[in-house]
């Protein structure tokens, strides 16, 4: 999915949004960031599809425009989530200790707390039912769905508790996950997916066997995507402790292979088990995750 | 229980360096920066290791580097393993040692040597171990410490033998045999003033030597040389002592009588002349009567067969040589029979060496020479490395017919032969000698001179590197350059040796010169034809007369050491003072445990552990590079 050009240093910028205290706040900051530059955006043409918001189109009822929209925007849109409220979401939030990782001023998990509270924004303002599950190598924390008025708060409040644990095993939350959800919906995945890919694969096949679509938005560090290291070290590992003394220029070419050809099965695979599967670089504007998010589901629904 | 003991235990505190990598270790340990990732997955699958082993084989190669030093340090310090039972006084010994050189082989002296090593058991005293050495110049054991009936019994077999004396050699074994103990040793011996001669006496300060001296003869006359001289044979006879006024000496060749001449020796030195010529081929022996003194010395060997002709190896371009070319003339050259040493030449083609048998095994001729290059492959030029580096000499002309560059690849460039194009000069150069000591030159003696006779119309230009110049043309540059190459020699004449380059082959100076040059190429490993008893080849045995080489083919002469026939003694009294004089060196004697010590050796063992210790550690931290 490729990102929005010039928003590197705008409002949807990690570095930035990090910055903010209150996750209600960096939720609605990126979602209404990420509308009111949508008009600049070649890829405007999604939000034909959103069915939130569009273009206003003669014949459409003036009460449903948006007029503050319009006021920075300068541009029509009309407002339907009123009558689309039926959606069950999910997000799955992966804080295993090697989400704590961080080359730079955003860690792994700070990147998917913020874009998870900003996707539970957006679900939660189309009125769809949204649950928050956090795990490692366990469930550690849940939100079961809902889209009553406290949801909300209650969803943001867990995020905000997030912090880096144990071992991952994505796997179990999928599973548990699969098992006990009632309705068709959307779950949405957000993990580094350093885990065993083939349970992975398998867990997420699982959701998708019970019908539910799937959105995976693998969030990596810039420095697991290049590995930019330069001087002989000792690398520790964030879930295990283990250590590896490495001469990068000796592992680089190895690495980025291994990491590459790792990402190309999720690709793969995924795509084959009609998962859809986004790679998010922690160093690059929230918006193409949330763009992800809404091409997903205007897609199915 | 053996223990183990250091010679100088001093060393043992240079294992203190054995602590130094182990504080380079811990202060010059990498300290690496430590970075927290996300997944090593990928990094353990890339070639790296874990932080583990790592460490487990950085700690096994500071382990390996002290062990190194330890038994460094250990070896230094000489180690040996001690008897502590035998160090105590109830062990003392008594080492009886027992001239058996050719100088106790006179009449009667076999007997008084073994009633006075009986004696010297006997009288041992009776906390004393027992046992019995011989010597001559080397030692020999011929009952170990223990028992008297041993000791006894290896007297009565006691025999002298026809080697020279070296009283070193005997007391050095004496003390080896008592190690720590302590004790005496008592050397039976005629006290022949020669045997000293041989290097220092060690013996321990808490060991006494005591002297049974048998005596020697009354007199003695021994033959030390045979000479062949104009008109006539020469021997030198020696006397020591009273002897008969009137003998007679006798000069045979393969046992035909061919003079007799009447002798009266004086004291010392007496030259025999007989009035014949040697013949070539044979043996010849000089003998004297000699009733009082010792037999063996009195006939003396000489082997008159001619000297083997040098085999030469002539590498030309063709093998029928032309007209005025090197080869026509070096044929000529070593078929004359005016040099002293005799040459069979024979001419192979370059690119037959490869398969020649001449140049190894027993058919290896003595000496090369290359004047043509031309298809000479990298086989034959292997092989031809491989003769001089082996001993052979090797003569390189440099003629029209050599190539430069083949001939520089001859050693893979070292020496650099340096042979530039021939140049031609309008007014001829003369050859100069250059070197007046070296052999070829003080053999041509006069004749040196006449090389400044000689005109060369060409030459090649001619690099000397690091050989040495042996003559030179006119103008200054090198004409003749030695090299040395591995155990062999190489000369390298910057010119051709045919009549179209210069009148050389034409000069008188032209076939001394090649004698003198081959003759000192093919003498690099000489085979000697000579011996002195002990000295002599592996199968043959101790006995002068005539021998042959182990594959057959050649006759060789063994006769016994001439200091030998000279009866002159020392007093016991002298003998003992020259003991005490170097025991009191004590720079130079060492302990009572060095003779343990030396015997063992164990500070070989150490070295060599330190050896596979320092291999093993070069692997390891190649493994770990």
């Amino acid at each position: 999915m490729p990102t929005v050009p010039g928003r590197e240093h705008g409002p949807l910028d990690p570095a930035v949004v990090a910055r903010i205290g209150s996750l209600e706040l960096i939720a609605r900051t990126l979602v209404e960031g990420f509308f009111a530059g949508l008009h600049r955006s070649p890829f405007k043409g999604f939000s034909v599809e959103f069915s939130e918001y569009r273009p206003y189109q003669p014949g459409d009822d003036p009460s449903t425009i948006d007029w503050k929209l319009f006021a920075r925007s300068d541009r029509h849109y009309v407002k339907k989530f009123e009558e689309e409220t039926n959606l069950e979401c999910h997000i799955l939030l992966d804080v295993s200790a090697s989400m704590g990782y961080a080359s730079h001023t955003v860690s792994k998990l700070r990147f998917g707390v913020c874009l998870a509270a900003a996707l539970a924004y957006l679900m939660h303002r189309q009125h769809d039912a949204v649950g928050l599950t956090l795990f490692d190598d366990r469930v550690v924390d849940a939100v079961p769905a809902g889209s009553r008025g406290g949801q909300l708060r209650a969803l943001l409040a867990t995020l905000g508790r997030a912090a880096p644990g144990t071992r991952s095993d994505v796997q179990l939350p999928l599973h548990q996950l699969a098992a006990r959800i009632s309705r068709r919906g959307l779950v949405v995945l957000i993990s580094d997916l350093l885990d065993e890919p083939s349970g992975i694969i398998e867990g997420l096949k699982h959701l998708r066997f019970e019908g539910s679509e799937v959105l995976v938005l693998r969030t990596l560090d810039p420095a697991e995507l290049t590995f930019p290291f330069e001087q002989a070290a000792w690398f520790a590992d964030l879930e295990t402790a283990d250590e590896v003394r490495v001469v990068p220029a000796d592992v680089r070419a190895h690495y980025l292979e291994q990491m590459q050809a790792l990402s190309e099965r999720y690709r793969r695979e995924l795509r084959l088990a009609g998962v859809d599967y986004h790679q998010l670089d922690t160093a690059i504007p929230l918006d193409t995750a949330l763009m992800a998010y809404l091409s997903t589901r205007g897609r199915r629904w | 229980m053996f223990g183990l003991s250091f010679l100088a235990p001093a060393f043992l505190a240079g294992g203190l360096a054995a602590l130094l990598p182990l504080v380079l270790h811990l202060r010059r340990r990498e300290h690496l920066p430590r970075i927290s990732f996300s997944d090593l997955r990928f990094l353990r699958g890339a070639p790296v290791e874990q932080a583990r082993r790592r460490r487990l084989r950085e700690w096994l190669l500071l382990a390996l580097r002290m062990l190194a030093l330890f038994l460094l340090a250990f070896a230094f310090a000489r180690p040996f393993l001690s008897d502590p039972v035998a160090i105590s006084a109830s062990q003392s010994a008594t080492v009886v040692l027992v001239d058996t050189s050719l100088s106790m082989s006179s009449p009667g002296q076999v007997a008084r040597t073994r009633a006075l090593a009986r004696e010297a058991v006997d009288d041992a005293p009776e906390d004393h171990l027992v046992g019995v050495m011989t010597f001559d110049d080397r030692v020999q054991l011929a009952a170990a410490l223990g028992d008297r009936a041993a000791a006894r019994a290896a007297v009565e077999r006691l025999e002298p033998g026809l080697r020279g004396t070296r009283y070193a050699t005997g007391l050095a074994g004496a003390s080896a045999l008592l190690g720590a103990r302590s004790g005496r040793v008592v050397v039976v011996t005629d006290l022949q003033e020669g045997g000293w001669d041989a290097g220092d006496a060690r013996v321990s300060p808490t060991v006494d030597v005591v002297v049974r001296d048998v005596g020697g003869p009354s007199g003695n006359l021994g033959v030390l040389s045979l000479e062949s001289a104009p008109g006539e044979t020469v021997a030198v006879v020696l006397r020591s002592g009273v002897v008969d006024e009137d003998t007679t000496a006798e000069l045979a060749v393969d046992g035909e009588v061919l003079a007799t001449v009447a002798l009266a020796p004086e004291p010392g030195q007496t030259v025999v002349r007989f009035p014949v010529v040697l013949p070539v081929g044979g043996v010849a022996t000089v003998s004297v009567a000699d009733g009082v003194g010792y037999e063996a010395d009195n006939r003396r060997y000489r082997l008159l067969d001619p000297a083997e002709p040098v085999r030469l190896l002539l590498v030309a371009d063709d093998r029928v040589p032309r007209d005025e070319d090197a080869v026509f003339y070096l044929e000529r050259a070593f078929g004359s029979e005016t040099g002293v040493v005799a040459f069979v030449p024979r001419v192979v083609r370059a690119d037959d060496l490869a398969a020649s048998a001449d140049l190894d095994g027993p058919d290896r001729v003595g000496a090369v020479v290359l004047t043509g290059a031309r298809g000479l492959g990298r086989a034959g030029r292997e092989r031809l490395a491989a003769f001089v580096r082996g001993g052979g000499g090797l003569l390189v002309v440099g003629g029209d017919t050599l190539g430069p560059l083949s001939l520089n690849a001859l050693f893979a460039g070292e020496p650099d032969l340096g042979l530039g194009e021939p140049l031609t000069h309008a007014d001829p150069v003369r050859l100069v000698a250059q070197a007046p000591r070296h052999p070829i030159m003080r053999g041509l003696g006069s004749l040196a001179g006449a090389l400044g006779q000689t005109r060369f119309r060409r030459t090649r230009p001619l690099t000397a590197g690091d050989g040495q110049v042996l003559a030179q043309f006119g103008d200054g540059r090198p004409a003749l350059v030695e090299h040395t190459v591995g155990a062999g020699r190489m000369l390298v004449f910057g010119a051709d040796l045919g009549a179209t380059w210069s009148d050389l082959p034409r000069r008188v100076v032209f076939v001394p010169l090649l004698h003198e040059t081959l003759g000192y190429l093919a003498s690099s490993a000489p085979q000697p034809r000579e011996f002195i008893v002990g000295e002599q080849p592996a199968h043959v045995p101790d006995q002068p007369g005539a021998a042959t080489s182990a594959d057959g083919a050649r006759r060789l002469v063994v006769n016994v050491a001439p200091a030998e026939s000279d009866a002159t003694a020392i007093s016991a009294e002298v003998f003992a003072q020259s003991i005490r004089a170097l025991a009191g060196d004590g720079g130079q004697i060492p302990d009572a445990a060095a003779a343990p010590e030396s015997g063992q050796r164990l500070w070989r063992v150490f070295l060599l552990g330190m050896a596979l210790v320092l291999v093993a550690e070069a692997l390891l931290s190649r493994r770990m590079a």
